[in-house]
């Protein structure tokens, strides 16, 4: 399984890809917004992790973009949000987002059960 | 998070906890000098999200409930709803300065410091707009 990881913040890119790679998942990282639309066609993920607050583009922008390109519906995307931002996760799923789980507070099997079924159901 | 990750990752946030505060500090300064500078107030909410969410992530709660507190006045002043003025300038820089305090505390002893006082006081500085 290959997960796409747009995150802007060095400290959650690296503790969230090490723990994806401990479960055997091939993980790439994008640090913005350009740079992970980029890397959806290079790297062909099966399930996107999109941060919405950025610098530069972005998570909104990213998820509008992709609209754009009809790719939302084919590479399913988890907002990784934080704590308080409810409105933002409404938006987003307005604009495709499949899905949200709260960055900040870990629980690494609530996140790859996540993963797992929107995957599973991209498949289907 | 479990302990062993908490080990693994606390020099990590340390590092790049102590870029966000500088950044923080740096942007304070050029608010003090122009209370509209759009740059620095959005330079100033990244680096309390980030922040807030790294420091929540790693079980420091009291500084990541701070720093939701920064980060609503920022979003509230995104949201042209609130004003930067000196007061609330006043009571970042001192947030700020214990955060920075925390950082310390959190190398040496591994827990984080109280800041029920520090968001009091920057409540009190921003008003209730923060919460709109």
């Amino acid at each position: 399984m290959k997960i796409l990881l747009i995150e802007d913040d060095k400290f959650f890119q690296d503790f969230y890809s090490f723990k994806l790679r401990q479960q055997n998942i091939a993980v790439a990282v994008a640090s913005d917004g350009d740079a992970g639309l980029q890397m959806i066609s290079s790297f062909q993920p099966d399930a996107i992790l999109l941060d919405l607050i950025m610098p530069k583009k972005d998570g909104f922008e990213v998820l509008q973009e992709m609209k754009k390109r009809h790719l939302t519906e084919k590479i399913p995307v988890l907002v990784f949000s934080t704590l308080g931002q409810e409105k933002d996760i409404a938006r987003a799923k307005e604009l495709g987002a499949r899905d949200y789980v709260n960055k900040s507070f870990f629980d690494f099997e609530k996140l790859l059960g996540r993963i797992l079924e929107l995957v599973k159901n991209r498949q289907k | 998070m479990e302990e062993a990750d908490k080990k693994r990752y606390k020099k990590l946030y340390l590092k790049t906890g102590r870029v966000y505060i500088r950044d923080m500090q740096k942007n304070i300064d050029a608010l003090r000098k122009n209370h509209t500078n759009t740059n620095a107030i959005e330079n100033l909410f990244l680096c309390a999200h980030a922040l807030r969410g790294q420091s929540l992530l790693m079980g420091y709660t009291s500084l990541g409930n701070y720093l939701e507190s920064v980060e609503k006045v920022f979003n509230a002043r995104k949201r042209h709803i609130l004003d930067i003025d000196a007061a609330v300038l006043n009571a970042l820089e001192a947030g700020i300065e214990r955060v920075a305090a925390a950082f310390r505390q959190i190398e040496v002893t591994g827990s984080d410091l109280d800041f029920l006082k520090e968001i009091r006081y920057l409540q009190e500085a921003a008003g209730t707009k923060i919460y709109i």
